[in-house]
């Protein structure tokens, strides 16, 4: 064989090797623009984004980031690390053996785990959501005595809180621990008892950094503030604030969270407290300025743009105006067409069965079972909407129209007369259907109801009464009857007087429900059953038959 | 947590039935080993030959396994123990130290009980996971790394028997495994020690005098310092006498020096906080609504069963028969005015009540001989804490008629008589009956044997320390007997592997009991593949057809075969004794008399069978 020969078989390779490194280094250019890290700035050097992927994953917008999910929590990181890669075989074990300590009622193993859990499973926000949950739910009334169940309580609400700080971003953890402070507290069988240890800040210390659990909310600058709150309708509050603010500065995709609930938890609180307040013994200045705030709160909860589903967004408190502005246009559009309305109804009320006219006809508190199903489909079957009125108006004024010379101003004011009727029939629609939408988020938080409350409760003749009632109330827990007795009657005149300027509140079935309760305990007082008649005439009779019917 | 006393049998009434037991299934294997054998000889060596054959291995065996040489297996251990050394098995002792550097992210000093978290989660834990770890390694891979390095041929030449390289072998590795947890151990305490070790301080500005309403006496009240997540009430009446809270399971004793705003208050280090209860458990049994004796009381509806629940303000009690209760155990001079007997107890309530105060329960002591019964004490019961009620030596109540009515003196005025609690209500021979009622309706309690008991004394809680430890080595010689058998036959990997299933086996030996059992949800094995493939739960009835009738009847063959495999396997969780050291309860003698007595049942064996294999493998012959 010939040198040269037997020499290319290695030129070859090592123009192969060549070529191998000539890419790699081209290569070397790309994976720099894609790869390099993101570093910090010192005094001197600014610090430097990094190439792409660095900053898509910095990029507020996508928040890949982890150090944008939250703090990053050294012990967690190293306790994954240390898992070698069988963290989903670790949680599992965790799991299973923190059910079998649950079973078995020990609960100090148990909240051990919790904090292993908590280190393996830092960012799945259902893992915190669950087990706060239990831990506050589940494991207190497992309890006996009082305190402990508090402890619970209070352990698990300390739990989401060290949950919320690895989750910054994401609204349903502050707003559960809102959930936990004001509902479980406030709403308990304990709730005097746990309202009295509330008060105590030993149970709310922290070691190492950050504000504690009960801190306040500044709502100017929407931040925790050292300020501690004694009341824990006002911590739920506080946290209900803080989970408005993450969703409206992260923009987080929140898929199943009920907008409309969601932003009435804060001013709801605000109303429970004022509510606890007057359980408490409370109706002076404080009350009063707690049912102002309240009903501050709830306007600017009406005033907030929300997603009403595929119906784009709607403020809850557009409602009346929009009610107020179709009933202009329908009383516009009667005056254009008199009596078109009343003809159409009698057309369709001819067209209707014999039975049908008979349910109408009917006196609705006589009505039979089927009579009021009739009574029911006649009704929906004679309703004349604007539409019709305006369509007849305009067909008549056309019919009219062909007689008249075009250019005439008689016929040029028909034209006008018919538009105006047909403008007239379509925004009232409009406006019916907007507070329509409108109706349908308000019915889903109660929003007349809880406008009513705010706004009736706050005057001074009702934090009489209510004053009156309380009074009346510990007058017969101390076996004072003609004490008692007074105060009932005093309080029943109060209610009379502010139902007389805000007649709506009769027919609120929550104020009903207050005023048979406090009639039943007077009965009582005047050693009567709850189904005695009262002394006639009596001053609350009106909303007694309205309410006690219903119940 | 119940820490119960291990079915609460001595040592004496459990070895004879655990013996007949294990002598039964040793002569099972033996006999079906024998057999095996003589089958197999049969078919290659014909029937004559087979029987010379067994008859030979048997006399080799009883030769080989009595006329062991007590040196040359101590010899052959000290090879062992120099060939881990070579291995570097003192990295295990560096993990551990490095464990133990950064074990304090891991531990919450807020915790309940931290004494609990720490011994029971981080340091026993610990030390179990890396002398299993050693005893896996070390032994699994031992002979088969030296049969295969031809180094075994230097050994096995010798005049030396196989049943001593076995033994030498376990001794060995179990000799380098006792050093590290020695070593470890003691670092293990240290660390406990540094990390439970606390005080806090207190001054004269925390103190605020309160009155006791309706005493002329003032009391000194206030909070200590925080420290490891926690505060103590501290209570000081006016003679100076001072009360720390228990809190988290511990107390500190305080110093005062001084008197009013110049007096300086010194709190020393955690009291009761690691020690290690003797308790003197009783036999429970009930009555029932009728006043029957019965074995259980009424199941309210809980999904742990451990405790039975007695009715309140009814005939339901719950009733504890003690031995043991003597004045020599309760020396007046240790327990001048009671004796304490701990209780836990289980609340439920069918209504709340008045949430603000426990339900009430009554304690009745009664003289089993003669009939006496004596009301001890009323008491708000604390739902799952334990609760030191001080059985009083001397018990004075209203003198009561034979119909149970109040006797009255001339002047109209009930008669009190005083009952001596060893004298009147303990028999000569120190038994009594400790009975427990619930005083309110609709309300229930619950318990089980080892909720009460009488707390003679403390024992040492370092020595409780080791024996906690012992526990830990008592199973790392099992995974070294099982782990040095299997390498006998297998090779490195396959005697790893094998020794890991009979690891998990072990620990998980009550669950595959209850599998062969059919007392598990969900099936046996191919109906839980089943389940987990389709993504069903446990309770939903399968859906009918072939792949379930074959599911079930492949289960049915499974079961025998698993509680046989579950009979030969260790339960490692008998040999734990770190919810004792954890807990504060003695690992008492009989209990640890009883496992080193199983150890020894499995060591045996394991050595004989080693022995076999190690005879059979052709190894330098």
């Amino acid at each position: 064989m010939s040198p040269e020969k037997t020499a290319d078989p290695r030129r070859r390779s090592f123009y192969r090797k060549l070529a191998y490194v000539a890419g790699i280094c081209l290569l070397l250019f790309p994976l720099f623009v894609l790869g390099h890290p993101a570093t910090h700035g010192t005094r001197d050097t600014p610090g430097r984004s990094g190439g792409v992927l660095a900053q898509l994953r910095n990029d507020p917008e996508h928040g890949f980031s982890q150090t944008q999910l939250g703090e990053i929590d050294m012990t967690s990181e190293t306790f994954k690390l240390a898992t070698l890669g069988m963290r989903g075989i670790a949680v599992q074990v965790l799991w299973a053996k923190y059910n079998k300590y649950r079973m078995q009622k020990n609960f100090s193993f148990a909240w051990d785990l919790l904090q292993q859990l908590k280190q393996l499973a830092p960012h799945f926000t259902k893992v915190w959501e669950h087990l706060a949950w239990d831990i506050t739910y589940n494991v207190s009334v497992a309890q006996d005595d009082y305190k402990d169940k508090f402890f619970w309580v209070v352990g698990g609400a300390k739990y989401l809180k060290e949950g919320i700080a690895l989750n910054g971003r994401e609204p349903r953890l502050p707003r559960e621990l809102g959930r936990f402070i004001s509902q479980k507290v406030g709403r308990a069988d304990e709730t005097p008892l746990y309202r009295a240890l509330f008060r105590d800040e030993a149970w709310f210390q922290t070691e190492g950094e950050g504000l504690p659990l009960n801190a306040g909310y500044n709502e100017q600058t929407q931040t925790r503030e050292h300020l501690v709150l004694r009341d824990n309708w006002q911590v739920g509050k506080a946290w209900y604030r803080e989970a408005e603010r993450v969703l409206a500065e992260y923009h987080v995709y929140a898929p199943g969270l009920s907008r409309p609930v969601f932003y009435s938890d804060a001013p709801l609180a605000q109303m429970y407290y004022a509510m606890a307040l007057e359980k408490d013994g409370s109706f002076d200045k404080v009350a009063e300025d707690a049912w102002h705030t309240a009903g501050r709160d709830w306007r600017e909860f009406g005033e907030r743009e929300l997603p009403a589903g595929d119906e784009g967004t709607v403020r809850l408190n557009d409602y009346e105006p929009l009610v107020q502005e179709a009933n202009e246009c329908t009383t516009a559009l009667d005056k254009l067409a008199p009596g078109v309305r009343d003809e159409i109804r009698g057309e369709k009320v001819a067209k209707l069965r014999s039975a049908e006219r008979k349910a109408l006809d009917t006196p609705a508190d006589k009505r039979t079972e089927d009579e009021v199903r009739a009574a029911y489909e006649a009704q929906s079957r004679i309703e004349v909407t604007n539409d019709e009125v305006a369509n007849r108006l305009a067909q008549s004024l056309r019919r009219q129209l062909r007689k008249l010379p075009r250019d005439s101003e008689e016929a040029q004011g028909m034209e006008r007369k018919a538009k105006e009727a047909l403008s007239l029939a379509q925004r009232a629609a409009k406006a019916q259907e907007q507070a329509k939408r409108i109706d349908r988020q308000r019915s889903i938080v109660n929003f007349a109801h809880w406008r009513l409350r705010a706004e009736v409760e706050q005057t001074r003749d009702m934090l009489d009464a209510r004053r009156a009632i309380y009074d009346a109330d510990q007058a017969m827990a101390g076996a004072q009857i003609a004490a008692a007795l007074a105060g009932y009657e005093k309080g029943f005149a109060l209610w009379r007087k502010v139902i007389d300027s805000h007649p709506a509140l009769a027919e609120d079935s929550e104020f009903g429900y207050d005023v048979i309760e406090a009639v039943n305990r007077y009965r009582r007082a005047r050693g009567q059953d709850e189904k005695a008649d009262l002394p006639q005439p009596f001053i609350l009779q009106d909303v007694l038959n309205k309410h006690e019917k219903r119940r | 947590m119940p820490i119960e006393s291990y079915d609460f049998q001595t040592f004496a009434e459990w070895f004879p039935g655990a013996f007949a037991y294990w002598a039964a299934v040793m002569g099972c294997l033996l006999v079906g080993g024998l057999i095996t054998g003589f089958f197999v000889s049969v078919l290659r060596s014909g029937p004559m030959r087979a029987v010379e054959v067994v008859g030979r291995a048997v006399r080799d065996l009883v030769l080989d396994m009595t006329l062991l040489s007590p040196r040359r297996i101590l010899a052959l251990a000290w090879v062992a123990v120099k060939e881990a050394v070579r291995r570097r098995v003192l990295v295990v002792f560096a993990l551990f130290l490095v464990l133990m550097l950064f074990a304090g992210w891991f531990i919450n000093t807020a915790s309940d009980h931290p004494e609990r978290v720490c011994i029971g989660r981080l340091v026993f834990p610990a030390m179990w996971v890396l002398t299993f770890l050693l005893g896996l390694f070390l032994s699994s891979m031992s002979l088969p790394l030296d049969i295969k390095n031809r180094t075994l041929h230097t050994v096995v030449t010798k005049p030396v028997r196989q049943s001593e390289i076995v033994l030498g072998r376990i001794l060995g590795f179990a000799a380098v495994g006792t050093l590290l947890l020695a070593a470890m151990g003691v670092i293990g305490w240290l660390f406990t020690i540094r990390t439970l070790s606390h005080t806090h301080t207190l001054t004269a500005g925390q103190l605020k005098e309160e009155t006791t309403p309706g005493s002329q006496t003032s009391l000194l009240k206030g909070k200590t310092s925080a420290a490891s997540g926690h505060q103590h009430a501290v209570t000081i009446d006016a003679s100076g006498e001072a009360v720390v809270e228990m809190k988290q399971g511990h107390t500190h004793d305080l110093y005062i020096e001084g008197e009013g705003d110049d007096a300086t208050y010194t709190l020393e280090g955690p009291k009761d906080q690691l020690v290690a209860r003797v308790p003197i458990y009783g036999k429970l049994h009930f009555l029932d609504r009728a006043g029957n004796e019965a074995e259980k009381g009424v199941n309210t509806g809980d999904e742990w069963t451990y405790r039975s629940f007695i009715e309140g303000a009814g005939r339901m009690a719950a009733i504890w028969e003690f031995k043991g209760i003597t004045q020599r155990a309760f020396p007046e001079s240790e327990f001048p005015e009671s004796i304490p007997l701990d209780l836990t107890i289980e609340v439920f309530r069918t209504h709340k009540g008045d949430v603000s105060k426990a339900v009430a329960g009554g304690l009745w002591l009664r003289n089993p001989d003669t009939g006496l019964k004596v009301e001890a004490q009323v008491f708000g019961a604390k739902k799952f804490s334990r609760d030191v009620r001080p059985i009083p030596r001397s018990i004075e109540v209203f003198k009561k008629d034979a119909k149970g009515k109040p006797v009255k003196d001339a002047n109209g005025r009930p008669v009190r008589e005083t009952y001596d609690l060893f004298r009147d209500l303990v028999t000569p021979d120190g038994r009594v009956e400790v009975w427990l009622q619930c005083l309110e309706g609709g309300q229930y309690f619950g318990m089980a044997r080892a909720d009460a008991y009488f707390h003679a004394r403390d024992a040492s809680f370092v020595l409780n320390f080791v024996k906690g430890l012992l526990g830990i080595w008592m199973q790392m010689a099992l995974v070294i007997g099982f782990g040095v058998m299997l390498s006998t036959f297998l090779s490195a990997p396959v005697a790893l592997l094998a020794t890991v299933f009979v690891i998990v086996g072990g620990i998980f030996r009550d669950f595959i009991v209850d599998l062969a059992a059919g007392k598990t949800y969900g099936g046996g094995p191919w109906e839980s593949a089943i389940r987990l493939f389709t993504q069903q739960n446990q309770i939903v009835e399968l859906e009918p057809g072939l792949r379930t009738s074959a599911a079930l009847t492949f289960d049915t063959i499974a079961k025998p075969a698993l509680w046989m495999i579950s009979r030969v396997l260790p339960a490692f969780g008998n040999f734990e004794f770190d919810d004792y050291v954890s807990y504060g309860y003695a690992v008492d003698g009989d209990l640890l008399l009883r496992c080193a007595f199983q150890l020894i049942g499995f060591l045996l064996p394991l050595t004989v069978a080693g022995y076999f294999f190690l005879k059979n493998r052709e190894v330098a012959r």
